[in-house]
């Protein structure tokens, strides 16, 4: 018995001592490592999109599978690398095409709707979600308000989600590549498609 | 209170629209597509990568021949032409042949009209002329020496600020343009600051705790080495910026803020005082981030 409650209160003490580097390695890696955060922004809703680029139209879902002759063919015509070999679809009765899309970025992770008429042309494009990698947060930053007798520190507001944020601008090159990768998949699969 | 967010990629980035009002979907939804109409028309305008457009014009127009001008550009020209003077030409869009000796703009269509050289790559930057040699008169553009212009450094900002007007009183809006944003309704809102810390071996991107708007727009522009080049050009010299701080500018414009955050890069470390007096005679606040 004493043995085993000298076992018990080594597990104990052990499991304690656990707990107390787990937390103080949890808060120093906040502190001097912080973990990278992604920020995301949705904007509109499948419905929502569907209703903006092809309004007063009847929607068929379809899933498109591409064979991977055919995946191989878009990636050579239109230049960009078709990841994904299903698509998700929609026809309407008019013959026009509405696609929902992801675009992987260097920088951003992306959901698009593209509308494509029964000629080949782009309708309309939206953004549907859009979340990028932004890194940790400074919470202690070298930064500074300049002039106005401001400082940057009484600007701080921990305790509020970011809705913008300013950066040096980033290209939307990616979905310009999707947009072309879109419009070669109509032109060999989907136009065949109705 | 019904609310409405949109996002297009437009003027090469993405551009977002969020309303909010006690108005119908439809209602909402009409409001947006005006303001991306809107943004587009400036975008088809001024965009240096379209041969189409009334820039490409103006870049592979002949010396001493004039071009017609648009309201959008007669009013962009005359805040371009302000900045260019109060800060002794060093805000000058007309740093593009050194943007394109950068590979930073393309180069196609520029040959012919504008330089008789043997190829882009190999220009001579010092052969063009400098925003001082152009003129402005009765909606006319001259060209008085071989120049070409880029307006990537203030035409988001101009253009959400053309948004932004579209909307009605009593309609809460704010228009981001890839980080050159505006609010109608900016007091009480926050916006955080994104800067990359080049510093280091991998470019970590940091951004700040979220800060309190002080003025209607806010703009960000940084001109360190990323993906193996700067953006940002001394006109006096016609070299590439390396800088490792971010500069963010509130303004009461957005086309002010964007056009400042240029001059801050430019200015901050050779002629603080004249930065600080330029942007105290436009009401905006300078903040840096390192």
């Amino acid at each position: 018995m004493k043995t085993k409650n000298n076992n018990q209160t080594n597990t104990s003490r052990r499991l304690a001592i656990k707990r107390i580097f787990a937390g103080s390695a949890a808060i120093t890696a906040g502190q001097f490592f912080p973990m990278s955060q992604s920020w995301g922004k949705t904007f509109l809703s499948l419905e929502q999109a569907q209703a903006i680029l092809l309004p007063e139209e009847n929607l068929y879902a379809r899933t498109i599978d591409l064979s991977d002759t055919q995946r191989k063919q878009i990636a050579k015509e239109s230049k960009v690398r078709v990841r994904s070999n299903s698509l998700r679809a929609w026809v309407s009765d008019k013959g026009n095409w509405f696609i929902l899309d992801q675009i992987l970025g260097k920088h951003e992770n992306i959901d698009m709707a593209v509308a494509i008429n029964q000629n080949g042309g782009v309708i309309g494009l939206e953004v549907l979600t859009y979340r990028e990698s932004y890194g940790h947060e400074i919470r202690h930053p070298k930064w500074r308000a300049q002039f106005h007798g401001r400082t940057a520190s009484e600007r701080l507001k921990l305790d509020r989600d970011i809705k913008n944020i300013s950066g040096a601008t980033l290209s939307c090159a990616h979905v310009t590549d999707g947009v072309n990768r879109l419009l070669k998949t109509w032109e060999l699969v989907l136009s065949q498609a109705t | 209170m019904n609310e409405l967010n949109r996002c297009k990629p437009l003027l090469g980035t993405y551009v977002e629209v969020s309303l909010a009002a006690d108005l119908s979907d439809f209602e909402l939804v009409s409001l947006s597509i005006r303001m991306f109409e809107r943004i587009s028309t400036i975008q088809r305008q001024m965009s240096f990568h379209d041969s189409q457009s009334k820039l490409s014009q103006i870049n592979r127009q002949a010396i001493n021949s004039p071009v017609g001008l648009s309201q959008d550009y007669i009013e962009l020209f005359s805040i371009i032409s302000d900045l260019n003077s109060d800060s002794d030409g060093y805000f000058d869009p007309s740093i593009a042949p050194n943007l394109m000796q950068a590979k930073v703009l393309p180069c196609n269509g520029y040959n012919d009209a504008v330089y008789q050289g043997s190829g882009p790559l190999e220009m001579n930057t010092n052969e063009f002329g400098c925003w001082q040699d152009l003129t402005l008169a009765n909606d006319q553009l001259i060209k008085r020496k071989p120049l070409m212009i880029d307006l990537g450094g203030i035409a988001k900002g101009y253009a959400v600020d053309k948004a932004i007007e579209l909307v009605p009183e009593g309609i809460e809006a704010c228009v981001n343009a890839g980080g050159d944003l505006r609010f109608t309704h900016w007091l009480n809102q926050i916006v955080g600051v994104k800067h990359i810390q080049v510093e280091r071996e991998s470019c970590d991107t940091v951004t700040t705790s979220p800060i309190d708007m002080l003025a209607p727009a806010i703009a960000t522009t940084s001109a360190y080495y990323y993906d193996g080049t700067s953006h940002i050009v001394n006109p006096k010299d016609g070299a590439l910026q390396n800088d490792a701080r971010t500069y963010s500018v509130f303004a009461p414009s957005c086309v002010l803020a964007d056009g400042l955050t240029k001059l801050a890069c430019l200015l901050y470390t050779v002629s603080n005082d004249k930065l600080k007096d330029i942007l105290a005679s436009y009401g905006a606040i300078l903040i840096v981030t390192d």
